[in-house]
């Protein structure tokens, strides 16, 4: 899978430069995602403005990584378009991810923490 | 009744293929981008099914996805020869279930698809009939005046 990385601060924003997160590519997605986790970043914002479409498996990816953060650490969402947002409503995963409209709103909650 | 049945091998990679073309089919016929996209979902989550469990995640045999419509109803079959579904997945599938999931501790990473299916489609039935799998989905569809 292909990233954007930056960091602002004690935040570490990883944009992702696909389209399609489907089950074909999760496993790797969530090898990548969990070695963001195994840097020790604090914090990481996954921006998902890219993405139009988003299946279980990739849902699945996510999940697996916010659980490897354990809960002293924070993965947040940012920039879910409608067919990514309405793929964690209709899961309730809303209720389990904080999801901001951008990653500037991300990083300014993340930075005051 | 029009009717179009797209092959696909037992691939994760050719999975995308068969859903795209069939969110084609469905803004073709009307239905609206998010209805469309609904449909989509459950094909690319009934055919990822079906390569994980029913084949085991071996290429090399075959899924079929049928699509017909009727005036206000699009039908799909999703057929394989492999596995059948277990009858407690059936249940998910037919039924639906509550997921509890309280914390971060409690979370599944994967088990949503057939309630993905279940959730977004208007009818779904599955059969074994021999060898044969057969998922049967219907979405209502808008009629055209």
């Amino acid at each position: 899978m292909r990233f954007e990385e930056s960091k602002i601060g004690n935040v570490f924003i990883a944009k992702i430069l696909e389209s399609r997160i489907t089950a074909d590519v999760a496993s790797h997605f969530k090898q990548d995602l969990i070695e963001y986790v195994a840097m020790g970043n604090q914090t990481i914002v996954l921006d998902l403005s890219d993405v139009t479409f988003i299946d279980s498996s990739g849902l699945g990816a996510i999940i697996g990584s916010l659980k490897a953060m354990g809960s002293e650490r924070e993965l947040v969402l940012c920039g879910a378009r409608d067919a990514v947002s309405s793929m964690f409503k209709l899961t309730r995963m809303n209720k389990m991810f904080r999801m901001f409209r951008n990653r500037e709103e991300a990083v300014l909650a993340m930075s005051c923490r | 009744m029009s009717r179009v049945c797209l092959i696909i091998d037992s691939k994760l990679g050719d999975v995308p293929l068969a859903a795209v073309a069939v969110n084609g089919i469905c803004v073709h016929l009307g239905l609206g981008k998010i209805q469309a996209r609904e449909v989509e979902l459950c094909i690319a989550e009934a055919a990822t099914n079906t390569i994980r469990h029913a084949y085991h995640g071996l290429a090399g045999e075959t899924v079929s996805i049928a699509v017909s419509t009727e005036i206000d109803r699009l039908h799909i079959e999703v057929c394989d020869t492999g596995s059948s579904i277990p009858a407690e997945q059936v249940e998910r599938l037919i039924r639906g279930a509550d997921i509890v999931e309280i914390d971060r501790a409690s979370l599944l990473e994967g088990g949503r698809g057939l309630q993905i299916i279940h959730d977004l489609m208007d009818e779904v039935a599955y059969t074994r009939e021999g060898n044969l799998n057969r998922l049967q989905l219907m979405k209502r569809i808008p009629i055209r005046r």
